[in-house]
């Protein structure tokens, strides 16, 4: 997108390495790494978060501040452009340059449309913008940004973040959960281990899932289904269980950060693509799982 | 306590598949404000002498919504509205309601995170902003602490992950979807939505001028949806090996094996110290 | 009522037509084109009648050359005798409110002389994979051959079709004077690109001129022909980008690969889902007129991320539909999971074409028979009758499923403690787990039809007098028959569905027998050991393993043998097992030699399991046996025979 504009990106981030985390991003394209000191805040909440971008904007200049669209990305968003009083567009889809001018594209009436927007007011222009419609490049260009230490200060904030908390798994849908168990076929000869596996899964703090075969059999309802007519994981660990690994479930779960395999067959193409395989029975493992779970809680 | 929200009135297409039938525009409630509307209600349940107070910048079809809102339970409703207010963007809207605000008073203001047509989501922010308030966005479930003085709420992040924010009032919040259902209709609708009488409001009332700065951002287009494509993989940049192996399923896509064909509970223990790393 | 695929029913504008989804059925030949005597286009025009009333939006069908030099199978070479009946055809698909294009194919270099009895035209005279030697075309017969695609697409707009679409992949005619592989003139419709896209840019000229602006024109296109001398990707995308600004087209079908490449373009179940995807994507982006893709995409859940991710504008469900013509409708419906997924296995449709036969689909026996048995058609039983499966395998289910249907009383008893029968066998084998979707589909059907299903439950004369149906449908399927090799210290023999099902685990050094038939039994087990990490011969006395294979699968089926390095002795049967190994014997030279082996899998003919059968003869008010137990043969027996006797009852 740089590119559109023949700027340079660049990011601002909060935190103690900053070295790190730029080797991380080389390949992505950013010039810069401008890194702030976590200290600077008591606590770093959407209203630190905003304050502090706006204290680099105002000193940097930048023409165009991008945040991602995600709770934390939306509010910081809205409260710099409020405070800088500049033009805001959140959770674009698209850009495009049109004559002389930067446009961004969005969703609006739920989808039935998309509205083609631009900014009026002098930069920085501000926009949110929807992950999902992006996809990661990693280019060419191989180079650490470099990274720069800046300094802000900021107010008192006058809110308060008392606490950060997980909920139940069991209340929450697959496609959100952290920690996501998937039981595969094998269950299907033996139903009367489901409720063990169950127990299991909650011992560990995971929600349970299954394949499709699972679903098409009766065992277990449609909203359990992980797969492609089924749920898409999105989470951090997904344990595939007694699931060899089809391209249409490898699809689904594409997303989660980290997948460890459990199959009894040491073929089993899903451990091609998992980071922690595990070969064993899962009628033995998930309960021997959930029991170190209890005793170590 | 006064607690004021502010209602947006959404004028939106023809449900799909009417467009360009002539068929009539769809008019409606925002749906995150009317939630901001329950938490209010819930709000002065939970708190003795509280009054909720609704308003919305809007033209006469704006009192659609508003009926709505009485006829949950609402203690006052006001709509503002002048002819310089047609295609006001966020900015303008925002000066007027806050305006309208200082008029009435009040403890706090609650409004959706965003609105569902165009929903640039910058309102609550503007509001807090020009109103000098503390603001908490996105928020689900309030808790009002009568001996405090302050205002509690959840805010929703990715998986499955809340975080619970206080503040002093007066504050500004803006509502997200939460567990609590928007409420049909509080008891006495029916007499209230006789009884009551909707305010209404100009600029001139207001004190509010035309604003001298002009408009932040502009519409330049509507079309009809169009993803961007995503490439997922780029084949431009892989060889005829390369492409075979993917056109036959056969890419490898992690580094880094770790087998195990232990003891089940060797096994677990492994999983466990991985869990226990990636989260935290 | 609002549909979960927001993107897959969304209306499609392509030039002048409208078309209500982004469901397609790409081209497929289907050899149903008959004698005048029999019915010529009916047969036809029925099956994709059914496609149309099933829900989907467009369908381009195949079955027409440009010239007489061009035919292949049963491809027609239009005239003005046809319009009436392609008429009745477009009228049908029409009443059924889904548009429909006509394909010009034109075989070119690929052209079937057996059935032509001429010569195969193309840019230069070589062979270069093709069954003979190029006739290379002189400019008298190129401007012959852009004539008849003038009249060829005449004669179908005058029957009424929305649109035309040229062959322009797969280095057929148009593709192989596009791809420098295969062109190599020196005059002006050879060398340049601009050169190249010549003999292309006249047909769509001399197209346009006979149907004018208002019917669609479309072309696919190889955009990677996956041939280091062919069309590589920047020249496909540089030709598509060409073809969108010279405003002769209303869409293109971005597809991949030379003719070499076929095992990807049919690719069965081994081709990832959406292989072509991506390369649609990169013409997606290089021009503005519509994109279509296909290829190995037979979910609706699949095809709604295609559309989502603006990787294409329609996406293709050929086989998918052909599977179950009613995909879109239920997707539509909101009832998705009940949908007959197509496995890929390329054995009822592929195969059968390859060997000049109409083709069909395994899971769906209404195929070309759509008058007859299609959707709708079949009647309800005059009388409730309360009846008895035997067996829970695709014979089995599938009659349970269609007696439900017809609404009957059906009660299923298995043996074993899941459904699925031979299937749960051979989706074990590397990469054939979509296989189970065929059952797993069918156990979906019985449970939302009500059917009881008693697992565990061994069935005998006396336990069936008891129920006493009315009709009993045996389908109890076939066993391995006993190895013909015993095992001794060094040399173990075992079957080779024990060795699929993990059951057991050969040595390390192993020789794979295909007795039987060569297919996926004895070569997936082979794959399967290879992957386990042995050492494998494979021995078969067929002149190569896979030889009842669907044809395309067999070169990626070799090239996996040879990258994991297995043996494989073609003509040689094994006669005997010693202590130092296995004997095998040439079985036209008659010599033996002893393969140094721990481990010989043999797949042995499987024996009918019909017992029961001849005991309930004559005891029962109706009996019926379908699949296996009456002669072990494939899934399609088991699926056909389970559905006809359970419209018989």
């Amino acid at each position: 997108m740089a590119r559109l504009l023949g700027q340079r990106p660049c990011a601002i981030t909060v935190g103690g390495e900053g070295d790190s985390f730029a080797t991380q991003l080389r390949g992505f394209g950013l010039e810069k790494l401008y890194v702030l000191d976590p200290r600077a805040a008591p606590q770093w909440t959407p209203e630190t978060y905003a304050q502090a971008v706006t204290s680099v904007a105002l000193r940097r200049k930048p023409k165009l501040l991008l945040f991602a669209a995600t709770p934390l990305g939306s509010d910081a968003g809205a409260r710099v452009a409020a405070r800088l009083r500049t033009g805001f567009i959140s959770e674009c889809v698209d850009f495009a340059v049109e004559g002389e001018r930067l446009c961004a594209r969005k969703a609006v009436h739920g989808g039935e449309a998309h509205m083609t927007l631009r900014w009026l007011s002098p930069p920085p222009w501000i926009a949110t913008v929807d992950l999902d419609a992006l996809e990661a490049i990693e280019g060419a260009n191989r180079c650490a940004p470099q990274v720069i230490e800046d300094q802000v200060t900021l107010e008192a904030p006058r809110t308060e973040l008392v606490r950060r908390w997980k909920v139940d798994p069991r209340q929450l849908a697959l496609g959100e959960a952290s920690l996501v168990v998937g039981v595969g076929r094998p269950i299907i000869a033996r139903a009367q281990e489901l409720s063990r596996l169950k127990e299991a899964a909650e011992s560990i703090g995971a929600v349970l899932g299954v394949s499709r075969p699972v679903t098409d059999a009766g065992l277990m309802p449609k909203e359990s289904q992980i797969g492609m007519s089924g749920n898409w994981l999105a989470g951090d660990v997904y344990i595939a269980c007694g699931i060899s690994g089809s391209a249409y479930h490898m699809m689904a779960i594409h997303k989660v950060r980290h997948l460890i395999a459990v199959n009894i067959d040491r073929d089993a193409p899903i451990f091609k693509s998992a980071e922690l395989a595990i070969v064993a029975d899962l009628f033995e493992l998930l309960p021997a799982l959930g029991e170190l779970s209890k005793t170590t809680a | 306590m006064k607690i004021a929200v502010c209602l947006k009135h959404i004028i939106g297409p023809p449900s799909s598949g009417l467009a360009g039938t002539g068929a009539p525009l769809r008019h409606s409630p925002n749906p995150l404000d009317l939630s901001a509307i329950e938490e209010a209600l819930r709000l002065r349940a939970g708190s003795g002498g509280s009054e909720v107070v609704v308003v919305t910048a809007g033209p006469p079809q704006a009192e659609l919504t508003l009926n709505r809102a009485i006829a949950m339970g609402a203690d006052k409703a006001i709509r503002v509205w002048d002819e310089a207010m047609c295609g006001a963007d966020s900015f303008f809207t925002a000066e007027v309601l806050c305006a309208t605000l200082r008029a009435t008073g009040f403890d706090l203001i609650l409004c959706g995170s965003r609105s569902a047509d165009t929903g640039s989501g910058i309102v609550g922010a503007l509001l807090a902003e020009e109103l000098e308030l503390p603001l908490i966005a996105g928020a689900l479930g309030l808790k009002y602490d009568e001996r405090t003085n302050r205002i509690s709420a959840d805010k929703k992040l990715e998986r499955g992950v809340r975080e619970t924010y206080t503040t002093c009032l007066p504050a500004m919040v803006t509502i997200e979807h939460g567990p609590n259902e928007p409420r049909w209709y509080g008891a006495g609708w029916v007499h209230r939505l006789l009884k009551q009488k909707i305010e209404r409001r100009d600029l001139r009332w207001l004190g509010v001028s035309f604003p001298a700065q002009s408009r932040r951002v502009e519409i330049v287009a509507v079309t009809p949806p169009r993803p961007r494509t995503k490439l997922g993989v780029n084949v431009a940049s892989l060889s005829r090996e390369e492409k075979l192996r993917m056109m036959f399923g056969q890419t490898r896509t992690s580094a880094g094996q770790v087998r195990a064909s232990d003891r089940p509970e060797d096994a677990a223990r492994k999983i466990k110290e991985h869990l226990d790393k990636w989260l935290g | 009522m609002v549909s979960q695929f927001k993107h897959l029913f969304t209306p499609l504008q392509i030039g002048p037509v409208t078309i209500r989804n982004r469901i397609f059925s790409p081209p497929y030949a289907t050899s149903m084109l008959e004698d005048e005597a029999r019915g010529w286009w009916d047969r036809l025009a029925h099956f994709h009648a059914e496609r149309a009333k099933g829900g989907i939006g467009l369908i381009v069908m195949s079955e027409v050359c440009a010239h007489p030099v061009a035919v292949a199978h049963r491809f027609a070479v239009l005239d003005e005798r046809h319009i009436p009946h392609l008429r009745e055809l477009t009228d049908m698909i029409h009443a059924h409110g889904a548009k429909i294009f006509q394909l010009i194919h034109n075989p070119g270099r690929h052209a079937l002389p057996a059935y032509s009895h001429l010569p195969t035209w193309g840019p230069s005279p070589t062979r270069r994979g093709a069954l003979a030697i190029t006739h290379a075309m002189d400019h008298d017969e190129i401007r012959e051959m852009v004539a008849s695609y003038a009249r060829t697409a005449k004669i179908i707009k005058e029957a009424g079709f929305d649109g035309i679409e040229l062959q322009g992949a797969h280095g057929f005619m148009i593709g192989s004077f596009l791809s420098p592989a295969t062109n190599v003139r020196s005059d002006e419709y050879g060398g340049s690109l601009e050169n190249r896209m010549r003999f292309l840019d006249e047909i769509l000229a001399a197209i346009r001129e006979q149907i004018g602006s208002d019917m669609v024109l479309g072309t696919s296109l190889s955009i990677d022909e996956l041939n280091p001398h062919g069309i590589t990707v920047e020249e496909g995308q540089e030709i598509a980008a060409r073809l969108d600004s010279g405003g002769m087209l209303n869409f293109l079908t971005a597809r991949v690969g030379d003719f070499a490449a076929v095992p990807i373009w049919i690719g069965d179940m081994r081709v990832a889902p959406g292989a072509a995807v991506p390369f649609a994507a990169l013409v997606k982006r290089a021009v503005r007129m519509p994109v279509l893709t296909v290829l190995r995409i037979k979910d609706p859940f699949h095809a709604e991320r295609i559309l989502a991710e603006g990787q294409a504008d329609m996406v293709g469900m050929g086989r998918a539909t052909l599977c179950d013509p009613e995909l879109p409708g239920k997707a539509e419906s909101g009832r998705a999971e009940e949908i007959r997924y197509c496995i890929s296995c390329n054995q009822g449709c592929l195969q059968r074409y390859d060997q000049g036969l109409a083709i069909e689909c395994v899971l769906n026996p209404a195929v070309g028979l759509e008058r007859e048995l299609g959707v709708g058609k079949i009647a309800p039983a005059q009388r409730k009758k309360r009846v008895l499966v035997v067996g829970g395998g695709p014979a089995g289910l599938k009659a349970a499923e269609t007696a439900a249907l017809r609404g009957q009383q059906v009660v299923i008893l298995e043996r074993g403690p899941e459904l699925g029968g031979q299937i749960l066998i051979a989706c074990r084998l590397p990469g054939r787990e979509e296989v189970a979707e065929a059952t797993s589909h069918l156990v979906g059907q019985v449970r939302r039809l009500g059917v009881e299903v008693r697992l565990n439950t061994e069935a005998s004369t006396r336990t069936i007098g008891e129920l006493r149906p009315d009709a009993v449908v045996i389908a109890t399927g076939s066993a391995p028959a006993a190895l013909p090799f015993k095992s001794n210290d060094r040399v173990r023999v075992f079957h080779a569905v024990d060795v699929i099902q993990r059951k057991v685990e050969a040595g390390n050094v192993v020789v794979v027998f295909d007795g039987g038939e060569s297919h996926w039994k004895c070569c997936g087990t082979a794959e399967l050991l290879a992957q386990q990490g042995k050492k494998v011969t494979l021995v078969t006395f067929r002149a190569f393993a896979g030889w009842d294979l669907p044809p395309n699968t067999v070169p990626p089926f070799y090239q996996r043998m040879a990258e994991h390095d297995v043996t494989i002795l073609p003509f040689t049967i094994v006669s005997g097992v010693t202590p130092d190994g296995v004997v095998v014997r040439d079985i036209f030279s008659r010599r033996e030699r002893v393969l140094a082996a721990d481990s010989l899998v043999h797949t042995v003919d499987n024996e009918v399991c019909d017992g029961l059968y001849r005991e309930l003869k004559g005891k029962v008010p109706e009996l019926y046996a379908a699949g296996d137990c009456v002669s072990p043969r494939k899934i399609d027996s088991a699926i056909r025979e389970g559905f006809l006797a359970a419209l018989r009852i």
